[in-house]
């Protein structure tokens, strides 16, 4: 590092913010950690990862939660999926977004490859890209393009996997959706709606969702229960969304618009409980009940400072 | 009973960098109590996937699935789960200062691509190494090295632009 860089540092080092966290937070910390490893141990089957927006390292990849829908057939179209074979590796890159997987497939297990590729529904910068990888060892190795990297840091665009590899492997690449077809996670343009709903009392999201061609789902109380629309009121305040196939946004409201705590019991609290000016309202810094994943921990009433 | 390696390892690591983890979800996420699912979902991860994560290089691979995490707001499921519920509760009374800095300084870096913001934040914020970038972002450690010289340089030209608010600062100054 030269001392320019040092400079840079030192000036980005200025803009961090300042986090103060409340002392309960390292105890509700502890808890998170046993509440973790009561999920069990390690599965074996928790291999396959999206990839959204992250590109893949050799036996490195990171992770996201993905719906099993993922993986859906594309529509066929001319493939161009480039193959480069040379010094014991194979070099696949995609020139074609749109083209037939099948073939790709077909080309791999004619070379003894147990490699399965996807062409996934994605948003246009990550079309062309990996999105997904999953394979059952080391080996594949990303091919990235430095120019072509999204906001969020997925520059590859390939892969290269050694010929004498003997695993599995599945590796999806974004293309175009199809009109209409849901991208998993949402469309930039779903995203933007619904962020821009973040705040909005709910009356008024009807409206802005109505006016996109778009609908609601409503997710309430600290189970985040589903709910039918009239028993979301018009005045509640959404406090986060999250877009599903449909043309569907879902949203999270409360009375106050800040996500409700939770209460411990497996029963979902009637929405009109919550409604403004009902007693049971739930404080932020108030002494914390037990979450459902952390039945046997008990209360804290230590206050937040 | 005793704990299997995995448990064990596991425990050591959440330990070291949970702190860490969320300092860094809190200084990016809008609201303090979103820094609870990121730092869940991410452990979470990191559970599931104890056998793959690097040794020398737990804590960067963890920067990156919680980049990750970020990204990819796969809200339903989470909630679901629920595991961040009362770090959530609890991180509502966090705060966040933002600092007092030269608005050139601040004005130079909003403008960088948020990718270049990202990096530059990793290295300087996180104290991540290059190598240690590659390992967060997934990329080869060459990749890396790129990708911050890129957006050092990219800062470094937006240092010397002058913004319209500081050209009227040195106007009136």
């Amino acid at each position: 590092m030269t001392d320019v860089d040092e400079e840079q540092d030192h000036l980005i080092r200025l803009l961090s913010p300042t986090v103060h966290v409340p002392e309960p937070a390292r105890a509700a910390g502890e808890d998170l950690l046993h509440a973790i490893l009561d999920t069990g141990a390690p599965a074996t089957n928790w291999r396959r990862r999206l990839l959204v927006g992250v590109p893949v390292a050799a036996g490195l990849t990171v992770a996201a939660l993905v719906a099993g829908s993922l993986l859906t057939a594309p529509k066929p179209a001319n493939a161009a999926l480039t193959f480069t074979e040379g010094d014991g590796f194979l070099t696949v890159t995609i020139k074609d977004p749109a083209a037939d997987p099948q073939r790709y497939r077909d080309e791999l297990a004619r070379r003894g490859l147990n490699i399965k590729i996807e062409l996934v529904p994605a948003n246009p910068e990550n079309v062309g890209k990996v999105v997904f990888e999953e394979s059952g060892a080391p080996g594949l190795e990303p091919i990235e393009d430095p120019g072509r990297c999204t906001a969020n840091g997925s520059c590859q665009v390939g892969f290269k996997v050694p010929l004498n590899f003997s695993s599995y492997a599945v590796v999806a690449f974004g293309r175009t959706p199809l009109p209409g077809e849901f991208i998993e996670g949402g469309s930039t343009e779903e995203n933007a709606v619904g962020g821009s709903l973040i705040g909005k009392r709910v009356s008024e999201a009807r409206q802005i969702l109505a006016a996109n061609g778009m609908t609601a789902e409503y997710r309430v109380g600290p189970k985040s229960m589903a709910a039918p629309a009239d028993q979301v009121p018009g005045d509640w305040i959404v406090f986060d969304t999250a877009p599903i196939p449909g043309n569907i946004i879902v949203l999270w409201s409360s009375a106050d618009g800040k996500p409700p705590a939770p209460t411990g019991d497996d029963t979902p609290r009637p929405p009109a409980s919550t409604r403004p000016g009902a007693p049971a309202s739930t404080r932020p810094g108030a002494s914390a009940s037990v979450g459902p994943g952390a039945s046997s921990m008990p209360v804290t009433s230590s206050k937040a400072g | 009973m005793a704990r299997a390696p995995s448990a064990a390892r596991f425990e050591a690591l959440y330990r070291s960098c949970y702190q860490d983890l969320l300092g860094y979800a809190l200084r990016r996420v809008d609201r303090p109590e979103s820094a609870a699912d990121v730092v869940a979902d991410t452990f979470l991860t990191a559970w599931r996937r104890i056998d793959e994560i690097p040794d020398e290089q737990a804590r960067p691979w963890l920067f990156g699935v919680a980049r990750n995490v970020m990204a990819n707001h796969q809200r339903a499921d989470r909630r679901r789960a629920d595991l961040g519920a009362r770090l959530r509760q609890e991180l509502a009374g966090a705060t966040t200062i933002e600092p007092s800095v030269p608005p050139e300084i601040a004005h130079a870096f909003r403008a960088l691509p948020e990718g270049d913001r990202e990096v530059l934040r990793l290295v300087a914020w996180e104290g991540l190494s290059a190598d240690e970038l590659a390992v967060a972002f997934g990329c080869t450690v060459n990749a890396a090295r790129i990708r911050l010289h890129r957006a050092r340089r990219r800062f470094a030209e937006a240092l010397r632009t002058p913004t319209f608010t500081s050209r009227e600062r040195s106007h009136r100054d």
